[in-house]
């Protein structure tokens, strides 16, 4: 098994190439799908297209695959501009949201067909998806039709009929999106680890923000056709550049206080009819010159802090609502009826309508300009990873 | 069903048996008339069950007749017309399911192939009849088989639109994407899946073209199909009414027989499209 394992994944490494999408742009008539999309993914890498149902994602992926035209733009596979090549000369392997199974055909035929239409022979092609079927744990299913066999294994099917040939790339369309939570989970890491052993640049569709942040070598957030930023997990997570980004990652997402900026008595404060925060010296500066009346403050609801004493440097509050999810505590609260949640370990809870204080580290306070919703320059915490 | 009363299934089934009897009794009673012999026949009142049975008609047409060359006809006509109707029709069917042409073309074309059917085939017969006779395929199985194909195609292409729509895309797609050309997809995924559709209209275009009277009276006189035969029981000087029912017994027995070889498909053809995983 373990043999079998390494000569599939020596076979394949070679073959990898890296992706390039360079000013693309899909509009389906008057519906403008993907926006100038530039996006350069690097050869073994595994890219995470993230962002809410609707921004472009499957189009994209459908654009490379070479099952969508192109509007403008140029897509690249390795060196090859691929924009008017048909799907069978991209040398791409695509697991389908539905998992797009050959109903007609057995599991074995299924796991076969990439390899039939290359006219392999017969002795080889039954050793491969032998080979295959082994290696995603359904070779006692050959003989069945897709119907006759569950969910779980479904995906796996498809999972296998991606990996039996040597693609340059895997496309993957939410492909552990109809598996029930358990089984997600599990599938999650499995498809973690078939991606590091074939070591193929991978382009991976996701909605869901946990399943991006644990696969991904790097995310690239998507949100209306528009690329909104791209990067390792820990840094968009940590330096999101917008608004958008701030509050698609992250469970529950990030808070955002809307407040009005005052400088007084030589410094900076955010008020709110009940909020008077005096704003950290290391953003005053970039507040001064951005030179802005309002601000959106964001803060992630694990960073906050509360207490039911009064402190000068913490923000009132009042609790809404408490939920407790076992381990640990959502506590709901309204800032001048704004929204604000705060993600605390178990333990004793306040009660609702408590006059709470929540205060945070400067480090992990967003500055963001409400009506750009764009992050304020050089207000990011020190960078901790290297920018690309 | 659930919650049906007793009264109200018998009903049903009493209602289901009126409709049979209606639309069987012609059959039953071709069946018959075709064993009676000529006193019978001509007997008032008739006789509902035949009294006296007789091969008599039978030997008649099969082997004064010679009935089994016209069904050879027939055969060789229909087979023609169907393999030709389902393999231009269901390529235009799935050409206009799959491909989006500029403008609404798809709606406009369905549209226009079904003027095919809209005015009076005896329009075309005689501009037909010209054609024929110049291109040498009067008189031949092979053009009457060609131009029940013709008649026959906007029926193919709309029935099989629907089951070519209702392949799932992605599984097409996934095919092209596993290394397949249009075509390969097309033998390998589309096909397959629509077996039940192409059963169907392969048997519908199949019986229309057994039965057609007009166009095989015209242009293929001197291969005579089934129904010409059936219709010459009828001369100028008398009608054979035995040898015309027996005549009517054996041009349907064949298309029985399709029809119940095939009753699976053709059932599953006719109300649903199903291909579901
Ligand atoms: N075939 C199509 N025709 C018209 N509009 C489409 C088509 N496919 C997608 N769209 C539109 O393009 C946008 C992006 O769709 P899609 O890429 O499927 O989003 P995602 O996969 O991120 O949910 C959506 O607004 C969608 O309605
Ligand atoms: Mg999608």
């Amino acid at each position: 098994m373990t043999a079998t394992a390494l000569t599939l994944t020596g076979a394949r490494t070679g073959q990898s190439a890296p992706v390039s999408f360079e000013q693309v742009t899909k509009k389906y008539g008057n519906v403008l799908a993907v926006d100038n999309l530039t996006l350069s993914v690097e050869n073994g890498e595994l890219m995470v297209l993230l962002g809410p149902s609707g921004c472009g994602k499957t189009t994209s992926l459908r654009m490379l695959a070479g099952l969508e035209k192109i509007t403008s733009g140029v897509i690249r596979i390795g060196d090859v501009v691929v924009n008017d090549l048909p799907p069978r000369s991209r040398n791409i392997a695509m697991v389908f949201q539905s998992y797009a199974l050959y109903s007609h055909l057995t599991v074995f035929e299924n796991l076969a067909y990439p390899l039939r239409v290359r006219k392999l022979k017969k002795d080889e092609i039954k050793r491969r998806v032998q080979e295959v079927a082994e290696r995603v744990q359904i070779a006692d299913l050959l003989d069945r039709k897709p119907r006759e066999i569950s969910g779980g294994q479904r995906q796996r099917v498809a999972l296998g009929r991606a990996i039996i040939r040597e693609p340059s790339v895997f496309l993957m369309d939410e492909p552990l999106s109809n598996l029930d939570a358990k089984l997600r989970l599990h599938m999650r890491g499995e498809l973690k680890r078939f991606q590091r052993d074939l070591a193929t640049t991978t382009i991976y569709v996701t909605h869901d923000q946990a399943e991006a942040m644990t696969l991904a070598d790097r995310v690239a957030i998507m949100n209306k056709g528009v690329l909104q930023q791209v990067g390792p997990p820990r840094e968009v997570y940590r330096q999101p550049v917008n608004m958008f980004v701030a509050g698609f990652l992250g469970s529950p997402p990030m808070n955002f206080l809307t407040l009005d900026v005052q400088a007084e008595e030589g410094q900076l404060w955010l008020t709110g009819p009940n909020v008077r925060y005096p704003l950290p010296p290391e953003q005053a500066a970039a507040v001064r010159q951005a030179s802005l009346a309002r601000l959106a403050l964001g803060v992630r609801p694990e960073h906050i802090t509360l207490s039911h004493h009064p402190d000068e440097r913490a923000i009132p509050a009042e609790v809404y609502l408490v939920e407790d999810l076992g381990n640990e505590l959502l506590v709901d609260t309204r800032v001048d009826g704004q929204q604000a949640v705060i993600r605390i370990p178990a333990g004793p809870a306040p009660s609702i309508g408590d006059r709470i204080w929540l205060s945070f580290s400067p480090a992990d306070l967003h500055l963001f300009d409400p009506t750009t919703e764009a992050r304020l320059p050089s207000t990011s915490p020190a960078p901790r990873a290297t920018l690309s | 069903m659930a919650g049906e009363s007793r009264i109200g299934t018998l009903l049903r089934y009493a209602g289901i048996a009126l409709v049979l009897a209606i639309v069987l009794f012609p059959v039953y009673w071709m069946i018959n008339m075709s064993f009676k012999d000529t006193a019978e026949f001509t007997a008032r009142p008739p006789t509902m069950i035949v009294k006296r049975p007789t091969w008599e008609n039978y030997r008649d047409i099969l082997i004064s007749q010679g009935f089994d060359r016209y069904a050879w006809n027939s055969l060789l006509t229909a087979l023609t017309a169907a393999v030709v109707a389902v393999t231009v029709g269901s390529l235009m069917a799935y050409a206009l399911s799959r491909f989006r042409l500029p403008k609404n073309f798809n709606y406009h074309l369905l549209f226009t192939i079904l003027t095919v059917r809209m005015f009076p085939p005896i329009l075309s017969l005689i501009p037909l009849y010209y054609i024929y006779k110049q291109i040498g395929l009067l008189d031949t199985r092979f053009g009457l088989g060609l131009i029940h194909a013709w008649v026959e195609v906007p029926l193919v292409v709309w029935m099989m639109i629907g089951f070519f729509r209702d392949i799932p895309r992605d599984m097409e797609e996934a095919a092209l994407v596993d290394g397949d050309t249009r075509l390969g997809v097309l033998r390998k995924i589309a096909v397959p899946l629509a077996r039940p559709g192409l059963a169907a209209t392969f048997i519908l275009v199949f019986i229309s073209s057994w039965n057609e009277f007009l166009f095989a009276l015209i242009l293929n006189s001197r291969n005579q199909t089934l129904p010409i035969a059936v219709a010459g029981q009828i001369t100028q000087f008398e009608i054979r009414y035995g040898n015309l029912m027996a005549a009517g017994v054996f041009a349907t027995v064949p298309v029985l027989i399709l029809a119940f070889l095939t009753q699976r498909h053709l059932t599953r053809g006719l109300t649903v499209g199903g291909v579901t995983g």
